[in-house]
Parts: C-alpha cells; structure tokens; sequence
C-alpha cells in the first residue's frame, strides 16, 4: 500500500514538474539561426522566468502601425551572472535588440544583445556566448 | 499518518499553481490608442499602473517622456476606471471600464477621454 501511495505522489509531482520543462527546447528548432534582425522598440512587458527570461517590445512599423515583438533570453541566472538583474529593464525602457528571427515568421525572436539606447549599454543577453562578437558590438546606435 | 502526510504533500503540489492568481486587475502595462473625435490620427499611449496597498498611482507612456498620473481610481462595483494627468498637450481625463477580466493578456480599458479641447475615446490592452 505504501508502495503503491509513493507510486502516485511520485507520479503527482513529476507531472507538475513537467509543466516547467515543456517550455524548454532546442534554438534551431525555433529559431532560424541564418535570419538575424536587429529591432528599436519599447519595453512593454519583462517575464522574468524559467527556462527563459522574455522581453516584449512594442515596435512601430513602417506604415506607422504598432506591433508586439516577443524576444527570448537566457535563463534569469545565467543572465543575472552576466550583470542583470530583474530591473535592468524596466517598463518604457528603449532599446535595440540584436538576434535571431523565429522560424515561423511570427512577431518572435531570439535576443543575442540588448543595447539600452538611453544609456548605451549593450547587454548580452543570449544562451551561449561563444558567437558574441564584443568588437562587433558598435555604438552606431546609441543617441 | 504516512498516508495523510503524502495526501498533504500531493495538495500542496497541486495548490502552488494558484499562488500566481494574485494582482489588482488594474495593474500593470497597458498599450493602446487614443482615437480623436475629429478626422486625425489616432495617438498612441502606454500606461504603467502599480497597486500598493490598494492604492493605484502610475505613469503615462512610461520612459524618457513619461507623465505621472495625477490622479487614478477604480469605482470596482462598474470596473470604471479613472485617470488624470496633466500631459504637455493639456489636461488628460480618462475614464472608462475594465472588461475581461479574467484574461492576463487581452484584458481591456475602454472608455472616453478629454485632452486639452479635444475628446475621444479610447481603447486600450494590457500587455
């Protein structure tokens, strides 16, 4: 009987864990590594979560319309170890988001640096840093 | 008792989920479009509401050019809400009401508003 109770709550408790993992997944089957974009927009939204950290930008487009962009990050701790903290970006804050388009063309992408234009801080903002270029990292952008 | 133990365990894994259902339904950003009576253009707007303590303050098109409310208020029996601030184009009045609220993303705030000598009304959504 204890057996078969332990059975259960394992069971219980590995399908609430699940909930978390089922938003982690692989970047080359999301994102399309050889459509790189580099986007201006204003932060309308942080969610500062597990697997990932998601930023979202509202971007005016060339017919004058405005758009929601949603960008993935790195984890909160992989990010927090490379100077971020949860209020880096605040609601408002402008910024330039260098990164990888999502496959399915949707309004989606993957964020490899972040530059604050007010203060001209470009952020790394990705998984992995091995294809972050520091030289390349220009202030052409900043104001 | 290992039985209720367990049983407790299991409630409690099964419960935390419901922690996130928290918040005062007028907080948070919003984003949306002031819509002129008159033929122009409609005019974009963000606001950034934060609740403490049950009382609402917050910021219009928050950022560099951002404008503190002056006044916000929620009449909760109507779900209207109310703001005030005083933008560089005039005094701004909004009020209108909360509706879906039982959506974290496409909740809305739609009303009428006044700036300066002109009035219209809005629609807005929260982010």
């Amino acid at each position: 009987m204890k057996t078969k109770l332990f059975a259960i709550l394992l069971g219980a408790l590995g399908t609430i864990a699940s909930v978390h993992v089922s938003a982690h997944h692989s970047f080359a089957a999301e994102f399309d590594a050889n459509s790189p974009l580099k986007i201006a927009g204003t932060v309308i939204k942080v969610d500062w979560t597990n697997p990932h950290t998601y930023i979202f930008l509202e971007v005016e487009n060339d017919e004058g319309d405005y758009e929601e962009w949603g960008f993935e990050m790195g984890s909160p701790n992989g990010l927090m170890r490379r100077g971020w903290t949860r209020n880096t970006l605040e609601i408002g804050t402008e910024v330039i988001i260098s990164g990888t388009r999502a496959r399915d063309g949707s309004l989606k992408g993957n964020a490899q640096t972040v530059l604050i234009a007010e203060t001209c801080q470009r952020m790394f903002a990705g998984t992995s840093q091995r294809d972050f270029d520091e030289s390349s990292a220009s202030n052409e952008d900043c104001e | 008792m290992i039985k209720r133990i367990l049983l407790l365990c299991t409630m409690l894994g099964l419960a935390l989920p419901t922690l996130a259902q928290t918040g005062h339904p007028a907080a948070g950003s919003w984003s949306g479009n002031l819509i002129p009576l008159s033929a122009e253009d409609p005019q974009r707007i963000r606001l950034l509401i934060n609740a403490m303590d049950g009382e609402l303050a917050g910021t219009l098109n928050p950022g560099r050019r951002g404008v503190e409310m002056t006044s916000v208020s929620l009449e909760a029996e109507s779900w209207t809400l109310t703001i005030e601030a005083d933008m560089p184009d005039g005094k701004l009045v909004m009020e209108g009401k909360l509706s879906n609220l039982g959506s974290w993303t496409n909740r809305k705030y739609r009303g009428a508003y006044t700036l300066g000598n002109t009035n219209g009304t809005f629609d807005i959504t929260l982010n």
